[in-house]
């Protein structure tokens, strides 16, 4: 029996550490040198294959990273399941927004929720401030996954959605879908102008999982 | 070249054509009648047997893939002129097993009868062509059970071309199976608007959508959504883009308007058979012996008409406003009233002085009570009493009754309804259908119930814009008689739910059995009537109604019973008639009259309450702008119990192109039905601002600002706001967003206005925070982002709409608050509030009296000047070139308003009903000493929301007069 899971990832941190460009690698594998600043929550999704038998399908909300949304960020990172949280390795502050993050995580949101630490733009460690090892020293101590990346060279970057891919099936049941609050996938195929797509909708529903 | 524009117009702009083939069919399938025979090809070929075969390519960027697909068009018929328009008949998908082949034969040898076209035997260039055979994959279900089709053509190098290009696109198709990135993108999705069947349906069917609909915000509908929860967009964007195409495409195929009469009869005949002329309630205003059209006198009410005004208040304004008016909000045309009291944004309702024929084009006339047998109710009974009932009415409209012949009736025990149109006009009617249903005893029986006659009206053809296919427009007319008895209200809103129900017609379209008739409800029209004996009393003391009623120089007297008129206040509740609008009633009580039994002064019967039973209420859709002319009861008609009804519409309807609405429509459905979730491409807005300042923001005065949105995708973009949290609002009280969902074809651009404007009812709220405003909107893009929109705006305290206690603990003028906390010590108020003070000492020293104050409306702009003067605590200023009469009546104006805008009325609701106890002048100063006649409503205001039992106007003006005397 194959296995498709679908969970809600929430991307976090300061603005311009590389949210949006880390998302469009993954997702498009493109990189675009001049983004703008990501005014509200983007939302794409991505299909990961971990085996012949399973596949985890993410629902990612990139968020804005300017201080004046962080009210915001709540209704992003409610019900998600897991959460990348982006610092760039040469801005020391960004790190310390990472943490203020990471602490609000912890309080916040939901209990399971799996948080990833990542150092983004390792294409310039000759510019680097923030260490390799008192980042993954901190995330040991907060039992978070950490990576470093870097969109631009795409380093990393694959590898870190897979991880969380693999870890994610085992702290989640099974049956669990994306935050529980998004309806069934099945309501969610195809523009019917109709409505008569209840057969269509039944068959989706129980091919889920 | 024309033909592939044609093609072109078939396709998304997201399609390519790569090769147009004009052919002939010659497929043994579709030639079955001459099976047999050696079918000689005419030159030109029939029409019906021409097919254009395109090659139309779809190219994913994202993905990176292309795909092919073969489109087979015929001709589609016309009576007029060349054919220029085509029609898909077969959709292939150039995947799996398709294959396509050719073959030379001989031109006039082709033998229909084999089931294969023979191949020529020799060449022969000027006899000869070739034959095109498509043999479609049977993996997709796109096209189930199609066989081989072949095709007939002569030009050799297109038929290459296509071969050639079917090849490569199959080929490309593979190389795309092979790298195939996501497993849940399944293939040839582009192609399911062109092969699904559903747009078609929809557009075609001639059924419009259901009135209700048009009441309910679009954005109500769409799925609940909030900030980082979507909900489900494929939904919303079926029912975002469903409205915007059908209202596009309405609007685009628009040639004008066309204009019916329309009068509309209620009378409850109490079993009686006809012993009098009915002509003063048949004919139409012009003969109302009072004005020349007859619209209820819409005078300038007095304030103490403050119910009416108070509805129109709290729910008027957005609606008024909303700009585009084919939007599911737009309000139909209603007739509001306009008083001093007014906020001056209220639409005043004029009658535009149409030139009314007082013969209607349309007689609708609803009977009650026609006949009181108890076998009428036991089995149907003979058609006697319509027949005598339409004698009479052809009698008494004299020598016009010629003009007039009826259309349709229906008759369910004592209620008829007869439809009567101009014999001139007979041709415009058609689709006539009827429906009865009984709601009397067992809550079936026909004693109680409604009957229905829904009618097609299309309006003439010639001459108009020189529409060929004018598109009509469906009318629905409902006689009903509801459950009597004063108690009885809530039997009478059930009674209307059960009518609305099950009183239905059957239509053209069987349901998914085949055998039984899809039903049409009696909301699916574009106008409908409701009239009859509704019997909704009024809920006062009898001895008040009939005081009251006595009043026969107090102009506001129907005004201050109707306040208590059990069908408004069930209106009001959404207990029944919900947006039904019903026009100003100014006319007697139509209940009870009955000779022979004790009446009072009135004629009205002793035992019981007079009412207006007999009402006439309508719904339509903004397709359809209709405009009452009059709304009368005819107190001359004595011979029954009631009195009869009657009100003149005039009823404007869209003159609409048919084919090319349906053209449009089927091509703008083509254009947004690719918005797919599963569709690589996404859809992207860009905003042209993402924060937005309003300046100042003060009370009454509206402030605007514009987003654009311009779509920088391939793809169309469907948007709507949704709130941050599940629970709360989409945007703060005091602003506004227009529109509040859309669609965006690619690189198009669409203009949102966000206005902020602060009234009674957010005002109470911001003038007790901080002048600061901030908000957030979340603009969703189905399928794609969230926009977070800034918006800011500082306000300015008023002293409308506090409570008064607080007026009077203000330091200084309210504009010069820092803090909404910073007051007066609580021990420590001032005696009156400095603001009303201020009013009333001018007009005193003024020696303000004229003829009207307090009643004739003011001059907004002064009223604002002074309003703003009290706010800001600044001397009124002199206004020059304005008579002193002006400004007196502002003055007036403007301390009517800001005791009105108080929080709580003066005297406290739970006082209302000691007040009325009150037996003596001393007795009532002990209450409060500050009463006029004129105060009534703004010191003894209602709360209509109220648990406590409604108090008696009339109790309340008696505790008045005692100042008074």
């Amino acid at each position: 029996m194959s296995k498709q899971y679908q969970f809600k990832l929430v991307l976090l941190g300061e603005s311009a550490v590389g949210k949006s460009s880390l998302v469009l690698r993954f997702v498009k594998d493109q990189f675009d040198d001049y983004r703008e600043s990501t005014i509200g929550a983007a939302f794409l999704t991505q299909t990961v294959t971990l085996d012949d038998q399973t596949t985890v399908k993410f629902e990612i909300w990139d968020t804005a990273g300017q201080e004046r949304y962080k009210s915001l960020a709540p209704m992003y990172y409610r019900n998600a399941n897991c959460a990348v949280v982006v610092y760039d390795i040469t801005q020391t502050a960004s790190l310390e927004k990472a943490r203020t993050w990471i602490r609000e995580l912890q309080r916040q949101a939901d209990p399971s929720i799996v948080i990833a630490l990542c150092g983004n733009k390792s294409d310039l460690s000759a510019r680097r401030q923030v260490t390799e090892e008192e980042a993954k020293k901190y995330a040991e101590e907060e039992g978070l996954m950490w990576a470093e990346t870097s969109a631009k060279s795409g380093e990393g970057v694959t590898e870190i959605f897979t991880a969380i891919a693999k870890k994610l099936p085992l702290t989640a049941p099974p049956s669990t879908r994306a935050g529980g609050a998004r309806p069934a996938t099945g309501a969610r195929t195809g523009v019917d102008l109709n409505k008569q797509s209840t057969n269509a909708q039944g068959q989706n529903e129980a091919c889920n999982c | 070249m024309a033909v592939e524009e044609a093609i072109q117009a078939l396709l998304r702009s997201s399609e390519e054509v790569k090769v147009v083939l004009e052919t002939v069919n010659i497929s043994p399938s579709t030639t079955t009648t001459t099976t047999g025979k050696a079918l000689e090809l005419r030159d030109p070929p029939d029409l019906h047997h021409r097919r254009v075969l395109a090659v139309v390519s779809h190219r994913d960027d994202w993905k990176g893939s292309e795909e092919g697909s073969i489109f087979i068009c015929k001709y589609k018929a016309s009576t007029h002129g060349t054919p220029k328009e085509l029609e898909t008949q077969h959709v292939f998908p150039i995947a799996g097993n398709f294959s396509i082949s050719m073959a030379q034969v001989r031109r006039r040898t082709i033998d229909l009868g084999a089931q294969q076209p023979r191949p020529a035997a020799g060449a022969a260039p000027a006899n000869s062509g070739f034959s095109l055979t498509i043999k479609p994959d049977r993996g997709l279900d796109a096209e189930p059970d199609s066989a081989n089709l072949t095709y007939f053509t002569n030009d050799v190098q297109l038929l290459r071309a296509t071969v050639h290009e079917c090849k490569r696109l199959k080929e490309a198709t593979e190389l795309g199976e092979g790298v195939s990135i996501s497993q849940s993108s399944p293939r040839f999705r582009w192609l399911l608007p062109y092969t699904s069947q559903q747009s078609s349906i929809h557009i075609l069917s001639s059924i419009p959508q259901d009135l209700r609909f048009f009441y309910q915000p679009l954005h109500n509908r769409l799925s609940p959504a909030s900030a980082g929860l979507s909900g489900d967009d494929a939904a919303d964007i079926a029912l975002i883009s469903e409205t915007w195409v059908l209202s596009k495409a309405r609007e685009m195929s628009r040639k004008g308007r066309s204009r019916i009469s329309v009068r509309i009869g209620t009378f409850n005949v109490n079993g009686k058979l006809p012993s009098q002329d009915l002509s003063t309630w048949l004919s139409g205003p012009v003969k109302t012996p009072i004005s020349p059209i007859s619209i209820p006198p819409l005078k300038k009410l007095s304030p103490l008409s403050l119910g009416e005004v108070e509805v129109a208040r709290s729910s008027f304004y957005f609606r008024k406003k909303s700009p585009d008016s084919k939007s599911e909000n737009s309000p139909p045309s209603q007739i509001n009233s306009s008083s001093a009291l007014s906020d001056g944004t209220n639409d005043v309702f004029e009658a535009e002085p149409v030139d009314v024929d007082p013969f209607p084009d349309i007689f609708a006339l609803g009977f009650q009570e026609l006949d009181l047998s108890t076998e009428a109710l036991l089995y149907s009974t003979s058609s006697v009493r319509e027949d005598a009932w339409c004698t009479a009415v052809f009698a008494s409209l004299g020598e016009k009754g010629a003009m007039y012949e009826k259309l349709a009736s229906k008759q369910l025990v004592g209620m008829l309804i007869i439809i009567m149109v101009k014999k001139s006009l007979r041709s415009c009617f058609s689709d006539i259908t009827t429906s009865a249903a009984g709601a009397g005893i067992l809550g079936v029986l026909g004693n109680k119930g409604g009957t229905a006659v829904r009618l097609k009206f299309t309006p003439e053809s010639s001459g108009k814009a020189g529409i060929e296919t004018p598109g009509p427009t469906i009318l629905t007319f409902v006689n009903a008689h509801l459950a009597a008895f004063d108690d009885m209200v809530d039997k009478r809103n059930s009674d209307f739910q059960d009518l609305s129900r099950r009183l239905s017609f059957d239509s053209e379209v069987m349901d998914s059995t085949g055998l039984v008739p899809l039903p049409i409800s009696v909301y699916e029209s574009d106008a409908l009537f409701w009239m009859g004996d509704l019997n909704y009393r009024i809920d006062l003391p009898d001895n008040d109604i009939r005081a009251i009623l006595r009043f026969h120089n107090w102009e506001g007297r129907y005004a201050s019973l109707l306040r208590f008129d059990q069908l408004k206040k069930s209106i009001r509740n959404k207990q029944a008639f919900v947006e039904f609008s019903e026009n100003h009633i100014n006319h007697i009580p139509t209940y009870r009259f009955s000779p022979g039994v004790p009446t009072d002064g009135l004629g009205y019967d002793l035992k019981r309450k007079p009412a207006w039973t007999d009402r006439i209420l309508y719904m339509n859709a903004p397709s359809v702008s209709l405009q009452q002319l009059s709304y009368t009861a005819q107190p001359q008609i004595t011979m029954s119990d009631h009195r009869p009804v009657a009100a003149d519409f005039l009823v404007e309807v869209d003159l609409i192109d048919k084919d090319l609405h349906d053209n449009i429509a089927r091509r703008l459905f083509r254009e947004v039905g690719y918005i797919d979730e599963e569709s690589s491409e996404r859809t992207s807005i860009k905003l042209d601002t993402t924060s937005l300042d309003f300046g100042q923001v003060m009370y009454r005065k509206e402030v605007s600002r514009t987003v654009r949105l311009q779509n920088n995708s391939k793809v169309p973009c469907a948007y709507r706001f949704v709130p941050l949290e599940p629970t709360s609002e989409i945007h703060p009280q005091w602003m506004s967003i227009t529109p509040m969902h859309g669609l965006i074809l690619p690189s198009e651009v669409a203009l949102i206005t966000l206005t902020a404007y602060v009234d009674n009812n957010s005002a109470p709220t911001l003038n007790l925070s901080p002048k600061t405003l901030e908000a957030t909107l979340i603009l969703h893009t189905i399928l794609g982002k969230d926009h977070f929109i800034s918006v800011t705006g500082e306000y300015q305290y008023t002293c409308f709409s506090n409570e008064l206690s607080r007026l009077t603990r203000l330091p200084g003028p309210i504009r010069s608050l820092t803090s909404p906390s910073d007051l007066r010590p609580e021990n420590h108020p001032l005696n009156a509030p400095r603001e009303i003070m201020r009013l009333v000492n001018w007009m005193m020293s003024e020696h303000a009296s004229i003829d009207g104050l307090f009643i004739l409306p003011a001059k907004e702009d002064i009223v604002d000047t002074i309003r703003e003067c009290l706010d800001t605590g600044e001397e009124f200023p002199i206004i020059p070139n304005e008579a002193d009469t002006e400004v007196h009546l502002a003055f007036a104006v403007v301390l009517l308003r800001l005791l009105d805008s108080l929080v709580e009325p003066i005297v406290p609701v739970s006082l209302h009903s000691k007040c009325t106890q009150m037996t003596s002048r001393d007795e009532a100063f002990e209450v409060c000493d500050l009463l006029t006649n004129i105060f009534t409503p703004i010191l003894l205001r209602d709360d209509l929301d109220s648990s406590l039992p409604p108090v008696s106007p009339l109790a309340k003006r008696d505790f008045l007069m005692y100042f008074i005397s």
